[in-house]
């Protein structure tokens, strides 16, 4: 069981989670949002609204996604089970979480990009350098967006993006 | 050339006292959760860095552990499984059949380098079989990292590998880097069908071909949400695509190995970067393994990395094959 002393602990990575950089396009499952529910579990925190929010909207999602939904069917076949994940909370010592919270603000602050930087020739691939610009792009503007004709024909011809 | 050293030497030896290494590299220290260093040395190669975590494995119940026995195992083509002499009068009318009809060597290679070596390269990263002792880098993947043993896994990982040359290979000519990629792709599913039928005893057709078809979405996703994540320059969205990709979106997902594989993948792009594109189009690219450690270049390395390209490829005095000819740059 975490000890009162590792909550300082918890709050510096549920702090440093909700500074990860929102998606930019909706997927079923996201990073930020389930680890700080998990993180808020373990150290008995109370969980951000707007991530139960979220969560609940993934929810609705995939079910309207989902053909069979084994959810309800294991919840009529098995009701006692409990439904809440387990997060096992017994394994998380002040080491651990402190060793957790170590990795979580390198990924944060890119230490790797940095260390192992690397240039424009992969960056601004020279076979197709408006490509990666104009993915980002298109992720900006959640990715629904059409191509209009003319160039939606360029992009055809060329192969180029 | 680039420095890699082995992670037995760097941390067994190095640091002695942590632990004591027996038998092969894999058997790397594990650290005691009292004496967790909180500190991440940059020598540790990613396999030491995620063994080094204190949080044991904890089974992800939305992917259990069901690996099928294979029906039959598939073999590596002769010309794969190591070093093939040919017959020098068969190497003479190849090149005089190339000379005579002026054959384009950069498209035949995409072929013979990119559908075969490369493919069979990121094929073997993750692959294993039930109950049979995994390779080296596949102990990195199944057991450091407890990811399961399973066919859809094994996809993701060799999905991530074929993405990393996809990254290189657009950094080469148009029309060359584009042809390597969709040789690694149409083998990559060619390879998925034979091994659905004849290792995995999917028998029917229509079920393999529905399989194919969410491979084929799956593998829209990773490269495109991976992509996303090289062009903004940012571990954070790399460790979410990962997590959701690699590590199936596991909640109860250990950060400490979730930064090895981030390194993972930041140490291979940094190889793919630095090698030119003719060395990389010949086949001279090997994946670092897991248990390996990359130093970043310095400039005088880095010049003698060009001068060694150049004085494999372009030698100067002599007269160069037409099997050997290329278009590719030696310095970029």
């Amino acid at each position: 069981m975490v000890s009162k002393a590792a909550s300082p602990v918890v709050k510096k990575i549920v702090t440093l989670l909700e500074r990860f950089p929102k998606d930019r396009i909706k997927h079923h499952a996201t990073f930020r949002s389930s680890q700080i529910e998990r993180f808020c579990s373990i150290g008995g925190v109370a969980t951000p609204k707007d991530i139960i929010e979220e969560r609940k909207q993934q929810d609705e999602a995939k079910k309207s996604t989902l053909k069979i939904n084994t959810e309800t069917i294991k919840q009529a076949l098995f009701p006692e089970e409990q439904k809440s994940v387990n997060y096992q909370k017994d394994m998380f010592t002040d080491d651990i979480l402190t060793q957790q919270y170590r990795s979580l603000k390198n990924i944060y602050e890119s230490k790797w990009e940095k260390y192992y930087k690397i240039d424009k020739k992969l960056l601004v691939p020279k076979g197709n350098p408006n490509y990666y610009v104009r993915l980002l792009n298109d992720l900006e503007k959640g990715g629904q967006e059409k191509e209009g004709l003319f160039p939606a024909f360029k992009t055809i011809l060329t192969g180029k993006y | 050339m680039l420095r890699a050293t082995k992670g037995l030497t760097t941390i067994g030896l190095g640091r002695g006292g942590l632990g004591t290494p027996v038998g092969s590299s894999l058997t790397l220290l594990r650290f005691k959760s009292d004496t967790l260093s909180t500190a991440t040395p940059k020598d540790f190669s990613p396999h030491a860095f995620a063994r080094h975590s204190g949080l044991p494995n904890i089974p992800n119940p939305e992917t259990p552990n069901k690996d099928i026995d294979p029906k039959r195992k598939l073999e590596k083509p002769v010309y794969e499984r190591g070093r093939v002499t040919m017959p020098q009068w068969k190497k003479a009318f190849g090149e005089a059949f190339v000379s005579l009809f002026g054959i384009d060597m950069d498209k035949i290679r995409a072929g013979s380098i990119g559908g075969s070596k490369y493919f069979y390269m990121c094929k073997d990263q993750g692959l294993q079989f039930k109950d049979e002792p995994l390779s080296e880098s596949a102990v990195f993947w199944y057991e450091t990292l407890g990811l399961p043993r399973t066919f859809a896994q094994w996809y993701q990982i060799t999905v991530l590998h074929i993405w990393m040359l996809f990254v290189r290979m657009r950094a080469m000519p148009f029309k060359i880097g584009k042809n390597y990629q969709q040789k690694i792709v149409d083998k990559l599913f060619k390879d998925i069908e034979l091994r659905l039928s004849e290792e995995m005893n999917v028998l029917s057709g229509s079920i393999r071909d529905r399989y194919m078809k969410d491979f084929h979405s799956q593998m829209i996703g990773i490269v495109g949400s991976l992509d996303e994540a090289l062009a903004s320059e940012s571990d954070s969205i790399l460790a979410a695509t990962l997590w959701r990709n690699v590590f199936n979106g596991d909640r109860n997902i250990d950060v400490v190995k979730l930064e090895a594989v981030v390194r993972y993948v930041r140490m291979q792009l940094y190889v793919l970067d630095k090698i030119s594109d003719r060395a990389f189009g010949f086949g001279d690219f090997e994946f670092v393994s897991p248990s390996e450690t990359v130093d970043p270049l310095t400039p005088e390395e880095e010049k003698q990395l060009k001068t060694a390209t150049r004085n494999k490829y372009d030698p100067g005095n002599e007269k160069v094959l037409p099997s050997q000819r290329s278009v590719l740059s030696i310095d970029e």
